[in-house]
């Protein structure tokens, strides 16, 4: 019986490869000589690789149950979990943005994000979709927002006929709403005039002191010397030297307009009339960054 | 999820890890397969094979990797669609027949352990299974299963082991004298 236990271990040292190169002759060797010794250890081998089969059918079968069509997500939070993240982020920025930002006369306490890509030039009217019950909710009914168009929330934004166009809108508080921020029609960089780009037609806005902030977007890449540059003409935002994949995000409420480009947050000054670089209006405030970097990602 | 923590994950025998890697990884290492002449189905096999290696590897921490875990994923589908390739080669030049000599009594034990193991407990098939499989220490293996501790655990796989001995023994011995 001690014998056969000893056998035992032996033998599954050997299987797990634990044991020393001599030790490993030796029991070659026993096993050789004694046909008993050689038995018991094929049915051993036979029993390790029979459990090893077993776990690796095992975790086959899991794998295969996998739905490997949706992201993945660690710890078997799916679609539902998702979108309650989502949804809980779109509250908190809600809250942030009625209590961090909220003017008590003017603001509407709603948070836009557009995102412009300069080359698309088809031109589309500007539109605004809202969500009536939204508006009263913001409790703002005094402000009402002058739209050329309604359309209900999730609608589809025109410019379809873009593929670069992103264009989303984070409503603060419980509903989308697709705002016209920049949906102005923009030209070919190359061939911007700024006169006459600075003549395209208004965007609605939908709370009289950010208009200008949302009558967008003029970009003008003929000047080498002005790299990364703005200003405000006329109410409206001109950019110098800057490539596609800017973004725009629109905070009424703080009557200001940021502007996301190269990972970086740019606080624009409604004031400033003549071209100044944006690395003096760098958002640094690490909090900032963070509720923006937030607002940016929830457009996805 | 960082590569890091998906190691130290799966070091700990958390298969929710390796349902997170399939899925994320999932695309790309059907594609190597698929697009080198193989079909869905054998692109699936070839990548939960090549996983069930890395898993293997990373509990039983015979793994120090200097790559993505993508990067090493894909080098083991790689490897493994090419022998099986080399595979199919050689079973359309006439051996397949060779290929397929199988020895009877082997395989009939192996069909009779099988079975003994489905017959085992599903602490003691758990046990075992992680211990000679996925190579955990004793200590993980209390701790996945919830023992107090490693000589638990230790004492545990040697009463299983032994229940599955005497078992396939058991059925052996009756076998034998079937015919």
């Amino acid at each position: 019986m001690n014998q056969e236990y000893q056998h035992s271990e032996i033998i599954e040292a050997y299987l797990r490869n634990t044991l020393s190169v001599e030790q490993k002759v030796d029991f070659e060797e026993l096993v050789r000589q004694d046909p008993l010794l050689y038995n018991e250890f094929v049915l051993q081998q036979d029993i390790v690789s029979g459990l090893q089969s077993h776990r690796k059918e095992q975790l086959k079968s899991r794998l295969n149950q996998v739905d490997v069509s949706s992201p993945a997500q660690l710890g078997g939070v799916g679609a539902v979990g998702v979108w309650l993240a989502g949804a809980t982020l779109a509250g908190l920025l809600g809250w942030f943005a009625y209590t961090g930002f909220h003017d008590t006369k003017n603001a509407s306490p709603k948070i836009s994000m557009v995102q412009a890509v300069p080359e698309q030039a088809e031109a589309s009217a500007p539109e605004l979709a809202r969500d009536a019950n939204t508006e009263e909710a913001a409790g703002n009914t005094s402000e009402k927002v002058k739209a050329p168009k309604a359309r209900k929330k999730n609608s589809i934004p025109r410019k379809a006929k873009t593929s670069k166009a992103v264009k989303t809108t984070v409503a603060a508080g419980e509903a989308a709403q697709i705002l016209p921020g920049s949906d102005v029609p923009e030209t070919p960089t190359e061939k911007m005039d700024s006169d006459v780009a600075l003549q395209k037609p208004p965007v609605a806005s939908y709370n009289g002191k950010t208009e200008a902030q949302n009558r967008l977007n003029v970009v003008d890449n003929t000047n080498n010397r002005l790299k990364l540059h703005y200003y405000y003409q006329n109410g409206r935002i001109a950019l110098l030297g800057f490539e596609r994949g800017y973004t725009f995000l629109n905070v009424p409420a703080e009557n200001t307009t940021y502007l996301f480009y190269e990972d970086n947050f740019y606080k624009l000054n409604l004031n400033q009339f003549r071209p100044a670089p944006i690395k003096d209006v760098m958002v640094t405030d690490a909090a900032v960054i963070e509720s923006l970097r937030k607002l940016v990602e929830n457009r996805n | 999820m960082k590569d890091s923590e998906i190691l130290e994950r799966i070091r700990k025998g958390d298969e929710s890890a390796l349902d997170y890697l399939y899925k994320k990884n999932y695309k790309m290492m059907t594609k190597l397969v698929i697009n080198n002449n193989g079909s869905e189905d054998e692109a699936k096999d070839v990548y939960q094979e090549a996983l069930i290696v890395f898993w293997q590897k990373v509990t039983s921490g015979n793994l120090m990797l200097s790559s993505k875990i993508s990067t090493f994923l894909y080098s083991i589908c790689q490897n493994l669609w090419r022998k099986e390739l080399e595979r199919k080669s050689r079973m359309s030049n006439e051996e397949k027949d060779a290929e397929e000599e199988m020895d009877f009594d082997r395989q009939e034990r192996i069909e009779v352990i099988n079975r003994c193991i489905g017959q085992l407990g599903e602490t003691c098939r758990r046990i075992l299974t992680y211990y000679y499989f996925d190579n955990l220490s004793m200590h993980d293996i209390a701790d996945v299963l919830g023992f107090a501790n490693a000589d638990t655990a230790k004492t545990k796989k040697y009463k299983c082991k032994k229940e599955l001995d005497e078992l396939i023994k058991s059925k052996y011995k009756a076998s034998d004298f079937m015919d």
